[in-house]
């Protein structure tokens, strides 16, 4: 089930209601019972065989950190190194083996003739990359002494909480699990900013992201060779906004469920076109995705402790591995390339002169370099890259989309996401003051008009394929 | 946004007002939400449909004339709006490639005179009145098909009241218009159909148009690359997520082919679909089974009128079969609507050709496979995990074999090329 499908929607509301009540007469135990259960039932209606290898991969992660705590009260360290092992494998077996395979043979052949490995099938179980990184950060947090191990229950919720399963946030321990275990009765505190989240989240992807993607970025994307240099160019800034859209509209809506169930979940995007330099960029998308790989990738592997030459390398790494982390494609790979690369050249020059340039036109470079960073992402394999790029030497044709248009929507969109935080929190204050009734039928007209705008149908999230 | 700690949970609030919401748009969007059940989880929900936004409001003159000056105002500002638009595309196209952007001084192609194709066959056109006003109404979007009345109920009267026996001939109740106004088919002799067997020519000048599903939407980058690089056509895409023939109030193919049609006049067309049909039709509010008589009846009627709209514009089609389908779901439901095709297409042998996929994406030619052994390449995924839809290799082999059904040749067709049916070559 979509977030975004009536289904979803009329369904949780029925919940809502059961979950409140349940609150107000059995407490937070029974609340998050409730929510476990809901949680499971949500991922058995992808496929029951997810919901059994999640309950699996809780399982041991879970115990593994009861197993960290040792009985003569020291720490140990195993139990935290075989729940990264066994945690990556798991990821590889699923994710990257029929990659793995492809590339291993191709370097077995002219060894060995006839060389074959067993074709698996294997389903991607939707969410695994993002409940394998907020399990692993669990166990590490727990290995590293930073939060005590979760009861069964508790624990089995961090790891299945229906609103993040499928696409994060990636929460640290700090943030949802001691939500799950405080024993205070739990709150909405602002259920205009849920309204709000909802309405933002029908905006950027309903409408936004899908009239983006129908005008402009797939046709742009599927036939790159009919289009004139220009058209690509704006194609390419599409695709980026098509993606923000995407996927910051998904976060505002698993936020304002959250939100609704007496949640708070960390911040995952901070306006990133408006970034000045890569390193700013990184802080502002994907922010829980990012702090992640800072934190137990790069870090790990020593950070900037060591010399300048060693944190290039280390931020490399973390990159190559962040663009891995997204898909088995070489594709990916060469995208976390880039920008690491991106960031040693910034490093390097920051290194060399401490002349700054103005913000504009730093910001404009970080754009341009994320957007061509975008055209990898997108790509399904090397030959539509090198096609795309060569299209930016045509000039000769003349340019059947409306160019103009796009252009100015991009200037629109960059304008308003530098007052997007001050506009949302007047909109909030403004519905706050609205009586339930008020607020419902804000949102019953802002859904009708944004259905009104919105191309038809009930596209996917884009990331739910990570 | 801060939230404070000392609050009172105003959750009774929320649940309130999002309850009020969501009850509120169901109201209003009834209709549009059962159109997109039926069509994501082919349920019907049998109490005889939710009401639509427009029936709450009375039915008084003054309602009427409020209505009215709504849509005009709307209709003069959407007018302002695209024009002040293509001023300024234009401005820019000039200032970008200079007076080559400046449109060419032809007559517009959008038009919809008595016949699509009047100047050249007028003696034999008894009736000026415009063909479009004949046929059922045909959705820009979907979007469109959920706010106006279903096409369906009137196609299927005009079936019923013509000929219920012989869906080919009632079939082209729509087309048969302009079928008449062009003379009759030219006869499958077996000359004709031998050569209409080989390979179809394709030169620069043709225009394809690719008709489908997601299957098609998949498959339409490739075909349009690999076409334009081996026989410099362009082709026009008109593949849609979630399409078919099963429920034309959501999307109409034969209405939205036949109005391609009259905006451009297609040489070819290419149709790949069937995934999202194999489920129960809703007829009146009557399930249909999938797979039953009358379901293949008036699915046969809607692949006809696809197959007639080419024919009657002398186009040259050609009809994917649907693969093997692996979702639990689908398995063995895709022979039922390749016979459909297949005989379809057999009944216009000068126009239409059925080419089935199944042998180029499978092992055994017959079952569902997700990974095939390929020469070159050892074992390759050519299937995506849900069952249904292509990797970019299984593309790659579907793009191939439908690029075997062509050559490069000067013209068109040859059945196209008889004096009595020269309508074709532009």
């Amino acid at each position: 089930m979509h977030y975004l499908s009536p289904e979803f929607g009329l369904v949780f509301v029925g919940f809502l209601w059961l979950y409140w009540r349940l609150g107000s007469t059995r407490g937070i135990h029974a609340q998050n019972l409730l929510l476990l259960v809901a949680s499971y039932l949500f991922y058995c209606s992808f496929d029951w065989r997810f919901a059994f290898l999640l309950l699996n991969f809780s399982l041991v992660i879970l115990a593994l950190a009861q197993a960290v705590q040792g009985n003569d009260g020291v720490r140990r360290r195993w139990p935290m190194v075989l729940g990264v092992v066994l945690a990556l494998a798991n990821l590889g077996v699923f994710k990257y083996y029929n990659f793995f395979r492809e590339e291993t043979l191709a370097l077995l052949t002219p060894f060995f003739n006839g060389a074959s490995l067993p074709v698996l099938e294997f389903v991607l179980p939707v969410g695994i990359s993002f409940y394998t990184f907020q399990g692993l950060a669990y166990l590490i947090s727990v290995g590293r002494g930073e939060c005590k191990p979760a009861k069964l229950l508790d624990g089995l919720l961090h790891l299945s909480f229906f609103p993040t399963l499928l696409a994060g946030p990636i929460c640290r321990p700090n943030e949802l699990l001691t939500q799950i275990e405080s024993p205070e009765e739990r709150k909405v505190t602002a259920p205009e900013v849920a309204i709000l989240l909802i309405i933002s989240a029908l905006i950027k992807k309903v409408w936004l992201s899908a009239w983006l993607a129908e005008e402009w970025v797939n046709p742009v994307f599927a036939n790159p060779d009919a289009y004139h240099s220009l058209e690509l160019l704006c194609g390419l800034m599409a695709y980026a906004w098509q993606l923000f859209f995407d996927f910051s509209g998904y976060t505002d809506v698993v936020t304002a469920l959250a939100l609704l169930l007496g949640f708070s979940l960390p911040v995952n995007f901070r306006q990133p076109y408006l970034a000045t330099s890569l390193s700013d960029f990184w802080r502002r998308w994907h922010i829980t995705l990012s702090r992640w790989i800072r934190d137990y990738v790069y870090i790990s592997l020593g950070g900037n402790r060591a010399s300048w030459g060693r944190t290039q390398i280390n931020l490399l790494i973390a990159m190559t591995l962040s663009g891995f982390w997204h898909g088995a494609s070489i594709t990916f790979v060469v995208w976390g390339l880039w920008h690491g690369l991106g960031l040693i050249a910034q490093n390097s020059w920051q290194k060399i002169t401490s002349l700054k340039l103005p913000d504009a036109i730093t910001q404009w470079l970080t754009f341009a370099f994320v957007c061509f960073g975008w055209l990898l992402f997108r790509a399904e394999d090397w030959d539509a890259v090198t096609t795309y790029i060569a299209g930016f030497s045509r000039w000769d044709t003349v340019p059947s989309l409306n160019w103009m248009g796009l252009l100015a929507a991009m200037v629109v969109f960059f304008m308003l996401a530098r007052r997007a935080e001050p506009m949302m929190e007047r909109s909030a204050a403004a519905l706050r003051v609205l009586p339930w009734w008020g607020q419902g039928l804000a949102l019953v007209a802002s859904a009708l008009l944004i259905m009104e705008l919105a191309p038809a149908g009930m596209p996917g999230f884009i990331y739910f394929g990570f | 946004m801060s939230i404070t700690q000392d609050m009172e949970s105003q959750h009774t609030k929320a649940l309130l007002g999002i309850t009020f919401a969501s009850l509120l748009l169901v109201a209003v969007k009834g209709s549009a939400l059962l159109q997109y059940w039926q069509q994501t989880h082919h349920i019907l929900l049998e109490f005889g449909g939710l009401p639509s936004a427009s029936s709450y409001l009375p039915d008084t003159r003054l309602i009427k004339e409020w209505k009215r000056q709504w849509d005009n105002t709307q209709h003069y500002w959407s007018g302002v709006i695209d024009q002040s638009e293509s001023r300024m595309l234009l401005a820019g196209q000039l200032l970008l490639i200079g007076e080559e952007a400046l449109p060419k001084p032809e007559l517009p192609v959008v038009m919809a005179p008595a016949c699509p194709i009047a100047e050249l066959i007028a003696e034999a056109c008894p009736d000026t009145k415009p063909v479009a006003q004949t046929k059922p109404i045909a959705y820009a979007t979907p979007t469109a098909a959920m706010t106006e009345a279903p096409a369906e109920e009137m196609h299927g009267q005009t079936i019923g009241a013509i000929d219920a026996a012989t869906p080919i001939t009632t079939a082209t109740d729509v087309t048969g218009n302009q079928q008449e106004a062009l003379g009759p088919l030219p006869e499958p002799t077996p000359e004709a159909i031998a050569a209409a067997q080989g390979p179809i020519p394709l030169s620069a000048d043709d225009r394809i148009l690719l008709v489908g599903d997601s299957l098609m939407q998949g498959l339409a980058p490739h075909l349009i690359t690999s076409l334009k690089r081996k026989y410099h056509v362009e082709s026009m895409d008109l593949s849609k997520h979630s399409t078919g023939l099963t429920y034309p109030a959501f999307f109409d193919w034969p209405a939205t082919v036949e109005d391609a049609f009259e905006l451009e006049n297609y040489s070819v067309v290419i149709v790949f679909l069937g995934a999202n049909d194999p489920w129960d039709m809703t007829i009146h509010g009557h399930y249909t089974r999938f797979g039953s008589e009358q379901w293949k009846t008036i699915y046969r009627e809607r692949v006809a009128r696809i197959i007639n709209t080419a024919a009657t514009h002398r186009a040259r089609l050609v009809w994917l079969g649907v693969p093997p389908l692996g979702r639990e779901d689908l398995i063995g439901k895709a022979p039922t609507l390749n016979a459909i095709y297949a005989e379809e297409a057999g009944k216009m042998p000068l126009f239409a050709r059925f080419v089935a996929t199944d042998p180029a994406l499978t092992s055994d030619g017959t079952s569902f496979t997700k990974f095939l052994e390929l020469p070159d390449r050892g074992s390759v995924m050519v299937r995506t995990d849900d069952g249904v839809h292509f990797t970019t290799q299984g593309h790659r082999l579907l793009a191939n074999l439908a690029l075997t059904q062509f050559s490069a040749g000067a013209a068109p067709a040859d059945i196209a090329s008889t004096p009595n049916n020269k309508i074709t070559q532009r």
